[in-house]
C-alpha cells in the first residue's frame, strides 16, 4: 500500500494560482516546502488534444460537477498540477482599484492589499511570467471579428494581456499549450519552486487538517491511483504551518471536514457566464489566435465581453439542431466565431462537502439573482449586435425560447423583449472566489488580513476563496498578487521568529 | 455506472442519430466513432449525479417516440431522420429538463464525434494548411 509521510516548514494543498505562487516566495525566502495536489502532474507532450481526453486528463470530474439551485450552473476546475491555470486562456487582470479600496475600507483589508506593496508583488509576477500583451497578429479570426464588432458599436474593446510571452496562436490553452507558451503554474511557479528546493506529491488527496489544539500542525488524506481510487493514506506535518490552496471550492471543503465553521463556505461568489455564435460567409478558423485574445470591459455595467475560441467539442454542441442541419453547420467549423459575456453576479452561495462524497467532493449552491440576469440579458445582446456589426450571417444568442437563429440584425430587439430566467441559457461558472472572505472582523470573514484562519495558528487560506468580493475581472493574477503579499509577510514572520527562537 | 445491454443500444442509435439523415450520415462516412466509449467516460468521470443525468437521459431520448408521437417503439426503431428530427426538439423543448438532458447527450456525442480524426478533419475547423511551397525549378547553366 502507498502512502505519504513526509515534513515540512510549510505544506501546501493545491498547486493552483494560490499555491504555485505561495510556495514560490516560501522556497525563495529558504523555508522548506510540501507541495501536495489531488491531480496527476500532465507533461505537456501527454495531454490529449481532443477533449474527450483533455477534459478526462485535466478538468475535475470532467466538468461536469455543478452548482445545486434553479439550475445546475458548470464549475470547470482543473485537477492536476498547475490546478486551473493549467486549463484557463492566462488572462492577466489587475485588481481593480475600486477593489482594492473597497476591500481596505471596508472590509480591513489595507495592509494586505496596500497599493505600493501589491503594486510590485504584480510588478514581480509580470516580470517573472513575461506577461504581454495580445499581439494584433494572434488575434486570429475570431478576436479580429470582435474587434471590427466592437469598434462598430463605439465599446471598449483592447487586446487581452496574458501570461503567454511566446504563444504561437495554437488556440489549445483547454487542453494545456502544446508550446509551454502559456506560463501556467505546472510550468512555471511549481518547477521554480521545486528547484527552490520545494518537494510535489502528486495524486495526494488531502481530506482534512490536522490540530493540536488550535493549531494546525498538519494534514491527512489518501494516496490516489490513476482512477482515482484510494491506494494508500498521506500524513505531512508542518512545522510552521499549513496553506490552504485548494480553490474556492475545495479549500472551505477541507476546512469544513477538519470541523471549522463560521464564515468557512459561507459567501461563495462567481463570474458565471454564456456565449454568442456567429456564423460568418468568409472563413473565421477558430483554431487559429489566442484561446482568447480580444475583450470589451464594460465594468460599470458589470459584465465583461470576450472572444472565446473553444475547441470544437463544445463549439459543436453549442450549434442548434440536429441531423442534417447540425451536420451542415459541423462541416463548416471554420466559419464560426464565438464570444462570452461574464458576469460580475451579485448572487451569494454556499460551499458544502458533499454528503455521500469523500475528500474534496463539494456541493455548491448558488442561485443568480433577478439582476444578474439582466446583466446577463444585457451581454447575450450587445454580443448579438456586435456578431452582425462584424459581418455575421447568423447569430446564435442560446436563449431557449426564443428565436434559436437571427438573421437580421433587427430581430435582436426580440432578445430585449423579455427578461430570462437561468435555465435558458447555459451558462458556466468559471471564476470562483469568496467562500472564505478574508476581512478583519471574524463574525464577516473566515480569514484576517494576513490570510490566517480565524480562531486557530498555524493555518492560512491563500486562494481565491479569500478574496472576499468578486471582482469583475479574470482572478488569476489578483490571487497571485494577494498571496504573494501574504506569503512574503508569513516568510518574514516565521523567519524573525526563528532568529529570535535562535 | 455500468449500462445495461439495451441501454446500450438506445445510446448509440441516439448519439448516431444526432447526426443522421435518411440519406446517410456525411458527417461520420466510413469513420469509426465510439459513441459508447464517450458515453463510458463521461459516466465513469463525471460526478454521480452526471452519470445519473445521462442514464436518465439515455431512458428520455430512447421513448421519445412514446412520449412525443404515441407510437409504441424505442428510437433505435424509427428511421433515422425522424430520430435526428426528435433530437433536435428535445434540445430546444421548452422543457429544461428535458432540454438540458438532451444537450448532455449532444455534447457527448460531440466529444465522441471529434474524438475521431476522420470527422474532425471533415468539421475543417483545424486551420487549412497553407498552400504548399513549391520548390523552384533549378535552372542549371550549360556553362557551369
Amino acid at each position: 500500500m502507498a502512502s505519504i509521510d513526509d515534513i515540512a516548514d510549510f505544506v501546501i494543498v493545491g498547486t493552483g494560482a494560490g499555491g504555485a505562487t505561495a510556495a514560490r516566495v516560501l522556497s525563495g525566502a529558504g523555508h522548506s516546502v510540501i507541495l501536495l495536489e489531488e491531480g496527476p502532474s500532465l507533461a505537456v507532450a501527454d495531454r490529449p488534444r481532443d477533449l474527450l481526453g483533455g477534459m478526462r486528463a485535466a478538468f475535475r470530474d470532467m466538468g461536469t460537477n455543478a452548482t445545486i439551485g434553479t439550475m445546475p450552473l458548470p464549475l470547470l476546475q482543473g485537477r492536476c498540477v498547475g490546478g486551473s491555470t493549467a486549463i484557463n486562456s492566462g488572462i492577466i487582470w489587475r485588481l481593480p482599484d475600486d477593489v482594492r479600496r473597497d476591500w481596505t475600507e471596508r472590509l480591513g483589508l489595507g495592509e494586505l492589499v496596500d497599493e505600493r506593496g501589491l503594486s510590485d508583488a504584480f510588478d514581480a509576477i509580470e516580470r517573472e511570467l513575461g506577461i504581454t500583451e495580445t499581439v494584433p497578429a494572434l488575434w486570429g479570426g475570431n478576436g479580429e471579428r470582435m474587434a471590427r464588432g466592437a469598434e462598430a458599436l463605439g465599446l471598449p474593446g483592447k487586446a487581452i494581456v496574458r501570461n503567454a510571452p511566446r504563444c504561437k496562436g495554437s488556440a489549445q490553452c483547454l487542453q494545456g499549450c502544446p508550446n509551454e507558451a502559456r506560463q501556467s503554474m505546472d510550468v512555471s511557479y511549481v518547477p521554480r519552486s521545486i528547484r527552490q528546493g520545494a518537494r510535489l506529491h502528486t495524486r495526494a488527496r488531502v481530506d482534512r487538517v490536522r490540530f493540536e489544539g488550535t493549531r494546525a500542525v498538519g494534514v491527512e488524506g489518501a494516496v490516489l491511483d490513476a482512477a482515482r481510487r484510494q491506494v494508500g493514506t498521506l500524513s505531512v506535518r508542518a512545522r510552521r504551518a499549513v496553506i490552504v490552496s485548494a480553490s474556492a471550492v475545495q479549500s472551505p471543503v477541507v476546512l469544513r471536514r477538519s470541523g471549522l465553521r463560521g464564515m468557512v463556505g459561507e459567501r461563495f461568489m462567481a463570474h458565471p457566464g454564456c456565449a454568442v455564435v456567429g456564423r460568418f460567409d468568409e472563413p473565421v478558423e477558430m483554431s487559429f489566435g489566442g484561446t482568447q485574445a480580444y475583450e470589451v470591459p464594460l465594468r460599470e455595467r458589470r459584465i465583461k465581453l470576450e472572444s472565446l475560441s473553444l475547441p470544437p467539442e463544445m463549439l459543436a454542441a453549442r450549434l442548434p439542431g440536429a441531423g442534417a442541419e447540425w451536420v451542415e453547420r459541423l462541416t463548416q467549423l471554420d466559419h464560426f466565431a464565438q464570444w462570452a459575456v461574464q458576469c460580475r453576479m451579485e448572487a451569494v452561495g454556499r460551499v458544502r462537502p458533499r454528503w455521500f462524497g469523500n475528500g474534496s467532493d463539494a456541493s455548491v449552491t448558488y442561485v443568480p439573482t433577478r439582476a444578474d440576469m439582466l446583466r446577463i440579458r444585457d451581454g447575450v445582446v450587445t454580443l448579438s449586435r456586435m456578431m452582425f456589426a462584424a459581418g455575421a450571417r447568423e447569430v446564435y444568442p442560446g436563449v431557449a425560447g426564443l428565436k434559436t437563429v437571427l438573421r437580421d440584425p433587427a430581430e435582436v430587439e426580440l432578445l430585449e423583449a423579455s427578461e430570462y430566467v437561468p435555465s435558458q441559457l447555459t451558462m458556466v461558472a468559471s471564476h470562483l472566489f469568496a467562500s472564505c472572505p478574508a476581512g478583519s472582523d471574524p463574525a464577516n470573514s473566515a480569514v484576517g488580513p494576513d490570510l490566517a484562519v480565524h480562531g486557530t495558528s498555524g493555518l492560512y487560506v491563500m486562494d481565491a476563496s479569500a478574496l472576499p468580493t468578486n471582482m469583475g475581472v479574470n482572478p488569476q493574477h489578483s490571487i497571485m498578487g494577494v498571496v504573494w503579499r501574504a506569503a512574503e509577510r508569513l516568510a518574514q514572520q516565521e523567519l524573525r521568529a526563528s532568529t529570535s527562537a535562535a | 455506472m455500468n449500462l445495461a445491454d439495451f441501454e446500450r443500444r438506445w445510446a448509440a442509435a441516439i448519439m448516431a442519430g444526432f447526426s443522421a439523415t435518411d440519406a446517410g450520415d456525411a458527417l461520420v462516412g466510413d469513420a469509426t466513432v465510439d459513441y459508447l466509449g464517450a458515453a463510458d467516460t463521461m459516466s465513469a468521470e463525471g460526478t454521480a449525479s452526471a452519470a445519473l443525468g445521462l442514464r436518465a437521459a439515455i431512458w428520455l431520448a430512447a421513448h421519445a417516440p412514446l412520449w412525443m408521437h404515441g407510437r409504441a417503439h424505442t428510437i433505435d426503431e424509427v428511421r433515422p431522420a425522424e430520430r435526428a428530427a426528435m433530437l433536435a426538439r428535445m434540445v430546444s423543448h421548452r422543457t429544461y429538463f428535458v432540454r438540458g438532458l438532451a444537450t448532455l447527450l449532444k455534447m457527448t456525442t460531440a466529444l465522441a464525434l471529434m474524438h475521431s480524426p476522420a470527422v474532425r478533419a471533415r468539421t475543417h475547423y483545424e486551420r487549412r494548411a497553407e498552400p504548399a511551397r513549391r520548390a523552384l525549378p533549378l535552372v542549371t547553366s550549360q556553362g557551369s
